[in-house]
């Protein structure tokens, strides 16, 4: 089905009248920096590192649990309950 | 790759899901607490002295001078109101000054090590360079301490490495 873009005919600007597409559910990932991290641990948050075992072994912020990235599954992730903030990390920018 | 891995959460229908971007590598760089085998107490953040005399640009030559004599230190480092390391003053440079400012006198962007620099990276520095002494700060450049050549001279290695010679 399409959908056009309809404008008001009384707006002298022609702001176009979108009410008839249908709106998406918005999932934003929001980016943290470590005071935030702080923030959202105190309040309950889990912290999950997604690197690899070994890399995991040698550093890790306290308290996290590693889940690699490419052993993220509904059965790894069981553990953690849906509906608490759940922040990811890496080693740097990647 | 935490990116991917955020969105992998969203699809497993996590509600909330955040990305620490920076990472962890972020994390140690502030010297805040960490986890793991190569977590030693042999890293920068651990030796620096964090007692060091520190002045603003404002600040007069005679006033750091006594502040150095106070401290028995040889450095004085030149800090900003957000405590980032703008520049350094030794001993030597306010020995003949009064009413000059730190401004005037400092050596600007002194080195700087972060706090989560390994051993033996601490000593390829101290060989590679003449300094008593080097600033450890944050990423962002906040001051966190002075790590002194004689300190890493005397620390024991915590990893399996060999002591550090300096000589």
């Amino acid at each position: 089905m399409a959908h056009r873009l309809h404008y008001r005919e009384n707006q002298e600007d022609r702001v176009p009248d979108c009410s008839n597409i249908p709106k998406k559910v918005s999932i934003m990932i929001i980016e943290v920096d470590r005071n935030k991290v702080k923030v959202l641990v105190s309040q309950g948050a889990r912290l999950v590192e997604v690197l690899p075992k070994a890399e995991y072994e040698e550093e890790h912020l306290p308290g996290v649990i590693n889940i690699f990235l490419r052993h993220l599954d509904r059965k790894n992730t069981a553990q953690l309950d849906r509906e608490q903030p759940v922040i990811v990390y890496c080693h740097d920018y990647q | 790759m935490s990116a991917r891995a955020a969105w992998r959460l969203v699809t497993l229908a996590f509600a909330q899901v955040f990305r620490y971007t920076a990472g962890k590598a972020d994390w140690s760089a502030y010297g805040l607490p960490t986890e793991g085998k190569s977590v030693t107490s042999d890293r920068a953040g651990n030796l620096a002295r964090r007692d060091v005399p520190t002045c603003g640009l404002s600040d007069r030559a005679d006033s750091i001078r006594q502040q150095l004599r106070k401290n028995g230190a040889k450095l004085c480092a030149v800090l900003n109101e957000q405590r980032v390391l703008l520049g350094q003053i030794s001993a030597e440079q306010v020995e003949s000054e009064s009413d000059t400012s730190a401004e005037q006198i400092m050596t600007s962007g002194p080195i700087t090590l972060r706090p989560n620099a390994k051993f033996q990276r601490l000593c390829e520095f101290f060989k590679a360079h003449r300094d008593e002494a080097v600033w450890v700060t944050t990423n962002d450049g906040e001051l966190l301490g002075l790590l002194h050549r004689d300190d890493v001279e005397r620390a024991e290695p915590k990893v399996d490495q060999p002591a550090c010679c300096l000589h």
